[in-house]
């Protein structure tokens, strides 16, 4: 992760933007800091050889980054994700700023260094910023061997994944037992699960946050922008300008949320998340508003 | 227990409508004019069918679920998903079996007649000569049209129609498993992308059933 970007925050509780400098957060681990708005891959980026649709997503990728994009979320789960990634980064050259965020996900607990290697290649970079272990499985010969591979230097952070609410009461005991970097768990407007014990633990153990399904898989945005909607006036406080800002700056503005990944297929719609990533962010107050809200709509 | 039901059909889908759908112009592209042949071995094995010769049949459909399982399952569709390999050799299993058993005669009974050899007649019509007009009319264009002998769903839909006129009723439901699990599995993928041509699937999957299980029940 290179130093192209301002770095506006100095602990991850506070996060002010202007409206030209991405939001930055600190990864709590290290202190490096990495922008509010990330990206994730599943369904998007899997587009198998077919050169067309391969071109379209670098056109997401390179939007991405124009923007100030920093981490790229994938996992060997995703089909050919990985890969068009790789086909991204050839075109495009790898990005200094890109934050590279992969998963090993196999229930052969012996396979992890020859998993990452396979991931590496697939997207055509030397070593990764982040490897978690996907969903738990086989989470502690994976974390076993992540962590032997941190003290190598052959990866820079560890983390773990879930998603949907799942396995929370194993998230809370793996986060007490010291070594995590990283946790990715589901966490948006309407699915707030993570609030009550995740996030504070992930702020009392120094363990940085990715915000996954912020648009519940897309059907949340899509709800608010094809029923039309009216954004509140209050918006314009926090430099919201459409829906996809208002869900994702919800998620970011969160002090324990270090980052947030939607994914999408359409450079229109990258535009519209990469401006959650700048500007004014909401207050307690105002996310609490921000909830009733939506909820009343 | 209760985090598997937290899972929803969708979780299993790892990609878009968009790209789904994009796999069939790519079939289409790349296995032009292969459609000719196809459509001929379609109408050939349907012809010898309803003339008693079902072995000559059997290897004209068993060419077609072989090609299929090549092109689209281990082609294309296992670029997106891991299952389709799977799913590929479910159709080379399908294609054997056709074979087998029309080699050894069991689909030389000709057309059985009755009303669920007209349901047969009605399934191989739907699959050979209405299916490819789905994508255009639900807005894909004719790129993406599905044809028999080239995409699995027709191929699926007019082979159990083929099998409900001619396959004697013992040898129906052997013959039929597969093709109706393949309307069931493409039923539901497209349920999950929310194409609006899912129900085809599962009302085709549903009348061939339909079909098999009243031809028993009128045998006894
Ligand atoms: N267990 C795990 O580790 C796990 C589980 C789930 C997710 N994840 C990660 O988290 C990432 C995000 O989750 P997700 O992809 O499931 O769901 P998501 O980001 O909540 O939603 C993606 C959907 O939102 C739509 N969308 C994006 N931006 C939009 C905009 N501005 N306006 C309207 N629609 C928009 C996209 O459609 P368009 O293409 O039309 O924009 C897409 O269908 C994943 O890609 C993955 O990397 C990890």
């Amino acid at each position: 992760m290179g130093a192209g970007i301002a770095a506006l925050t100095l602990s991850p509780l506070r996060t002010f933007g202007t409206a030209n400098e991405p939001v930055v957060k600190a990864i709590p681990a290290s202190g490096e800091s990495i922008p509010v708005i990330g990206m994730g891959t599943w369904r998007t980026f899997n587009v198998g050889r077919d050169e067309a649709m391969r071109d379209a997503r670098t056109e997401v990728l390179k939007v991405f980054f124009e923007k100030g994009g920093g981490m790229i979320d994938s996992s060997p789960m995703y089909g050919s994700a990985q890969e068009v990634l790789g086909y991204g980064f050839e075109k495009l050259g790898i990005p200094d700023a890109l934050f590279s965020a992969d998963k090993v996900w196999t229930r052969d607990g012996a396979k992890t260094r020859d998993q990452v290697a396979e991931s590496e290649e697939l997207w055509g970079i030397e070593q990764f910023d982040l490897m978690q272990v996907h969903n738990l499985v086989a989470w502690e010969p994976h974390l076993e061997s992540l962590w032997r591979m941190k003290e190598e230097g052959r990866v820079r952070y560890v983390g773990i994944s879930t998603s949907h609410g799942r396995r929370h009461d194993d998230f809370e005991r793996i986060m007490k037992a010291g070594g995590i970097d990283f946790i990715q768990v589901t966490y948006n407007l309407t699915h707030r699960d993570v609030e009550r014990r995740i996030l504070p633990l992930a702020t009392d153990e120094g363990i940085a946050v990715i915000a996954n399904r912020p648009f519940d898989g897309g059907s949340l945005v899509r709800r608010l922008k094809d029923g039309d909607y009216p954004l509140p006036d209050w918006a314009e406080e926090f430099d919201c300008d459409n829906w996809a800002e208002f869900l994702l700056k919800f998620i970011v503005s969160h002090p324990d949320v270090t980052c947030a990944i939607p994914a999408t297929t359409r450079v229109s719609h990258m535009r519209e998340n990469m401006g959650a990533g700048r500007g004014r962010m909401p207050d307690a107050e105002t996310r609490d508003r921000m909830i009733e809200y939506v909820e009343n709509l | 227990m209760t985090e598997y039901l937290s899972y929803s059909l969708a979780d299993f889908i790892p990609f878009t409508d968009e790209t789904y759908f994009r796999l069939f112009e790519r079939l289409n592209e790349t296995q032009w004019p292969v459609h000719f042949a196809a459509m001929l071995l379609g109408i050939g094995a349907i012809v010898l069918v309803r003339r008693g010769r079902g072995r000559y049949a059997a290897i004209l459909l068993a060419a077609a679920w072989g090609w299929v399982a090549l092109q689209f399952h281990f082609r294309l569709y296992a670029e997106l998903m891991q299952a389709a390999p799977f799913f590929g050799w479910m159709f080379v299993i399908q294609g054997t079996l056709l074979l087998g058993f029309g080699l050894i005669g069991r689909l030389d009974g000709g057309d059985s007649g009755g009303w669920h050899a007209w349901l047969g007649y009605g399934l191989v019509a739907f699959g050979m000569v209405l299916f490819p007009f789905i994508a255009p009319l639900t807005g894909r264009g004719w790129a993406g049209a599905e044809y028999f002998g080239i995409a699995p769903d027709p191929t699926a839909i007019a082979t159990l129609g083929i099998l409900l006129i001619a396959a004697p009723l013992r040898w129906l439901g052997p013959l039929t498993i597969v093709p109706v699990a393949w309307c069931a599995v493409s039923g539901a993928t497209l349920w999950a992308l929310g194409a609006p041509s899912a129900p085809v699937m599962a009302a085709a999957g549903g009348v061939a059933l339909a079909g098999a299980v009243g031809r028993a029940a009128q045998q006894r």
